[in-house]
C-alpha cells in the first residue's frame, strides 16, 4: 500500500468521472499535439523544398500562386513564360544558377516536370536505379511516384493532361522510365521529371515544331550571384519583362501568416480544452473532499499527516493530468500519421506522425501543472479537515 | 495504561466533557457508559489524541487502535487493503502475512479481496477490529460497538475485541450507551448527559 495506489484506487473507484477527465485532457492535448506536429513538418519541409531557391521567374499572376506551383508543387501555374526571356534572365550576371520548369501533365497524381539535370541535384537527389535522362521521352520517377505506381526502370507510362488525376491521356506520346531516385525527404519524391523538351513534345501531338522563339515554359527556378541580386534582380524582372519575380522565402512566410489564424485558432481551442479539463478536475476533486470526508477523516485516525492526506490529492490531480497528457500525446501522433496517409493519398505534402516535437515535453510539463493546480485547493482543505466532528458524527 | 487528569472540553462555549481523573493499567477492559451526549466519544478522540483537551492532559501509551461506530471502512480499497493501509499510515512496516493473520483471527480470512460494500454488518465490523489492532495497539477503542445489534450479535462483537485486546495485551475502552455490555465490565466509568 502506499499513495499512488490509494489514488489510483480512488480513481478507478470513479470510472466514468475519470474516463471523461482523462478524455477531455486527451483531446485538448491530441489537437495542440496535431497542430504542433504538421505545422512544423509543414515549415520544416517548405524551408527545405525552397533552400536555395532565392526567385521564382514566372507568368504575371499571383507571386505566392507562382511559387506554390513551380517550387512546392501544390498549386496551378499562373501560366506559361516566353523560354526567350526565361533565357535572357538566366544569362543575367546577377543570376548563378536558373533552372528551368516546365509543367502541364501529370501521372497518377504526380505532376509530370520537364526541367535539367540541375534540378535533382539542387535537391541532392541520387539514383537508386537506372539513369538520369538523356534524350526526349524518357522519365526518372521520385521515390514517392515510384513506389505508389510501382513502376520502375524500364517500365513506361502515359502522361495526363493537368494537374490532377482525371486528365485526358496522352496514349500517343508514352514516357519511356529510365530512372528511380533514392528518397530525399524533399519536393521531388513526389515528381515525374524529364527534359522540357519531352513536355514540348508531348505537346505538340505530331503539329510542325514551333521556332525556339515561340517555345514557352512554366517557371525559371533562380539562384543568386551575390546578395546585392536580392535588392534589384527582383525589381529588374518585374519592370523590364513580361515574367513576374516571386520571393519563396517572401511568400512561404506570408502563407504561414495567413495559415497562421487558423492555426492559432485552433490552438487556442486545444487550449481551452485542456483547461477546461483543469477545471473538471477542481471540480471532480473538490466533489470528492465531501464524499470522502469519513475517508480522509479515518486516514487521519490511523496516523496520516495533513501532508500526507494533501499529498494524495496532489497526487490524484497529477495522475489524471499525466494519463491525460500520455494518452492525448498518442492521440495526437495518431492523428497526424492518419492525416499523413490522407495528404500522401493526394500526393500532398506529406506529414508522419512518427516524429517527435520538442515543444511536446512543454505540452506534458503544462498538463502536470494544470493538474496540480486543480489539485491544489482541494488538497490544502483536505488536509486542514477536522477529524473528530467528523467521526463522531451519528 | 492510560491518565487523564483535570480535563475539561467545549466546543465553542458548551462544555461537552468534565473529568477530574481517569486512570486505567495496561490490559485492563473499561466500559465508558452514558447516554448520548454525556461526552463518550470526545472522550474516547482525547485519548486517541484526534482532539486536543481545553484543559488538563491525556497520556496514552501508544499505538492505538479505534474502532469508530460508523466503521468507516474505505470504500475503494479491499478488506486486505484496509488493514495494509493502518500500518502504512501509521508508518509502520506493512505486514500482508499479518493482515492474514489478523483476518483470520475475526473469521474474515475468506473476505481478504472483497471490497467493504460486499459485506454484511457483521462481517465490516469484524474488519474494522482487525484493521484496528492490525498495529498491534497497546490501547484499544471502541465507539458504540454494539448499537442496532441483537443480544447474540451484542455478545459476540464485545467477545471479539475482548479477545483482540486479550491478543495485544492492550487496555481496552469500550463507549457505549448500551446497558447489556455492563455485566461483562468490572471496571466502568459511568458519565452523566
Amino acid at each position: 500500500m502506499n499513495l499512488p495506489r490509494i489514488s489510483l484506487a480512488y480513481l478507478r473507484a470513479k470510472p466514468l468521472a475519470t474516463a471523461l477527465n482523462l478524455l477531455l485532457l486527451a483531446l485538448g492535448i491530441a489537437t495542440i499535439t496535431v497542430l504542433m506536429l504538421a505545422t512544423r513538418q509543414l515549415e520544416e519541409r517548405m524551408t527545405r523544398d525552397a533552400r536555395g531557391i532565392d526567385l521564382v521567374a514566372g507568368a504575371k499572376g499571383s507571386p505566392m500562386q507562382l511559387v506554390l506551383s513551380a517550387v512546392f508543387h501544390l498549386d496551378a501555374p499562373t501560366g506559361n513564360i516566353p523560354l526567350a526571356e526565361a533565357q535572357a534572365l538566366a544569362r543575367n550576371p546577377l543570376v548563378k544558377r536558373a533552372i528551368p520548369v516546365a509543367l502541364g501533365d501529370s501521372f497518377r497524381g504526380f505532376r509530370i516536370v520537364g526541367t535539367n539535370h540541375d534540378y535533382p541535384a539542387h535537391y541532392g537527389a541520387r539514383l537508386a536505379a537506372g539513369k538520369l535522362w538523356t534524350k526526349s521521352m524518357q522519365a526518372v520517377l521520385g521515390a514517392q511516384a515510384a513506389r505508389v505506381t510501382g513502376l520502375g526502370a524500364g517500365g513506361s507510362f502515359t502522361g495526363a493532361h493537368g494537374l490532377g488525376e482525371g486528365g485526358e491521356e496522352h496514349e500517343a506520346e508514352p514516357y519511356e522510365v529510365v530512372g528511380v531516385l533514392a528518397p530525399t525527404g524533399s519536393v521531388i519524391d513526389r515528381l515525374v521529371l524529364t527534359s522540357v523538351e519531352s513536355v514540348w513534345e508531348v505537346h505538340e501531338h505530331g503539329e510542325a515544331r514551333p521556332a525556339a522563339r515561340e517555345r514557352e515554359i512554366t517557371a525559371l527556378l533562380v539562384q543568386y550571384a551575390s546578395p546585392l541580386a536580392a535588392a534589384t534582380l527582383p525589381r529588374f524582372v518585374n519592370a523590364t519583362s513580361a515574367l513576374q519575380a516571386a520571393s519563396p522565402a517572401y511568400e512561404s512566410a506570408r502563407l504561414f501568416r495567413m495559415l497562421g489564424v487558423g492555426v492559432e485558432v485552433l490552438r487556442a481551442f486545444g487550449f481551452v480544452l485542456v483547461f477546461a479539463a483543469g477545471l473538471s478536475v477542481f471540480i471532480a476533486l473538490t466533489n470528492a473532499l465531501e464524499e470522502r470526508r469519513y475517508d480522509l477523516a479515518v486516514m487521519r485516525m490511523l496516523g496520516a499527516t495533513r501532508g500526507r492526506l494533501m499529498a494524495l490529492l496532489l497526487l490524484e490531480g497529477l495522475t489524471l493530468a499525466a494519463a491525460g497528457a500520455l494518452l492525448g500525446l498518442a492521440l495526437g501522433h495518431a492523428l497526424t500519421e492518419a492525416l499523413g496517409a490522407a495528404l500522401a493519398a493526394q500526393q500532398q505534402v506529406p506529414v508522419s506522425g512518427w516524429t517527435w516535437a520538442p515543444e511536446e515535453g512543454w505540452l506534458v510539463a503544462l498538463a502536470l501543472g494544470i493538474g496540480l493546480l486543480a489539485a491544489l485547493v482541494p488538497a490544502w482543505r483536505a488536509s486542514r479537515a477536522e477529524v473528530a466532528p467528523v467521526l463522531a458524527e451519528g | 495504561m492510560l491518565s487523564l487528569k483535570g480535563v475539561r472540553h467545549r466546543y465553542g462555549a458548551r462544555e461537552v466533557l468534565r473529568l477530574e481523573r481517569f486512570e486505567a493499567a495496561q490490559g485492563e477492559k473499561w466500559l465508558v457508559l452514558g447516554p448520548s451526549g454525556s461526552g463518550k466519544s470526545t472522550l474516547l478522540h482525547l485519548l486517541a489524541g484526534l482532539l486536543k483537551p481545553t484543559q488538563g492532559t491525556v497520556e496514552a501509551a501508544r499505538p492505538i487502535g479505534i474502532v469508530p461506530q460508523k466503521l468507516h471502512l474505505i470504500a475503494s480499497l479491499t478488506v486486505a487493503e484496509n488493514l495494509l493501509l493502518a500500518q502504512y499510515l501509521a508508518g509502520a512496516r506493512q505486514e500482508p502475512a499479518r493482515a492474514a493473520q489478523v483476518l483470520a483471527s475475526v473469521g474474515l480470512a475468506e473476505r481478504a479481496a472483497a471490497r467493504p460494500h460486499e459485506l454484511s454488518h457483521g462481517e465490516a465490523q469484524r474488519a474494522a477490529v482487525a484493521r484496528a489492532v492490525m498495529n498491534r495497539p497497546r490501547l484499544l477503542l471502541a465507539d458504540e460497538p454494539t448499537s442496532n445489534l441483537d443480544d447474540a450479535h451484542c455478545a459476540a462483537a464485545l467477545d471479539l475485541l475482548e479477545a483482540q485486546a486479550a491478543e495485544c495485551g492492550a487496555t481496552l475502552v469500550v463507549a457505549t450507551h448500551d446497558a447489556r455490555a455492563k455485566p461483562r465490565f468490572g471496571k466502568r466509568l459511568e458519565l452523566a448527559a
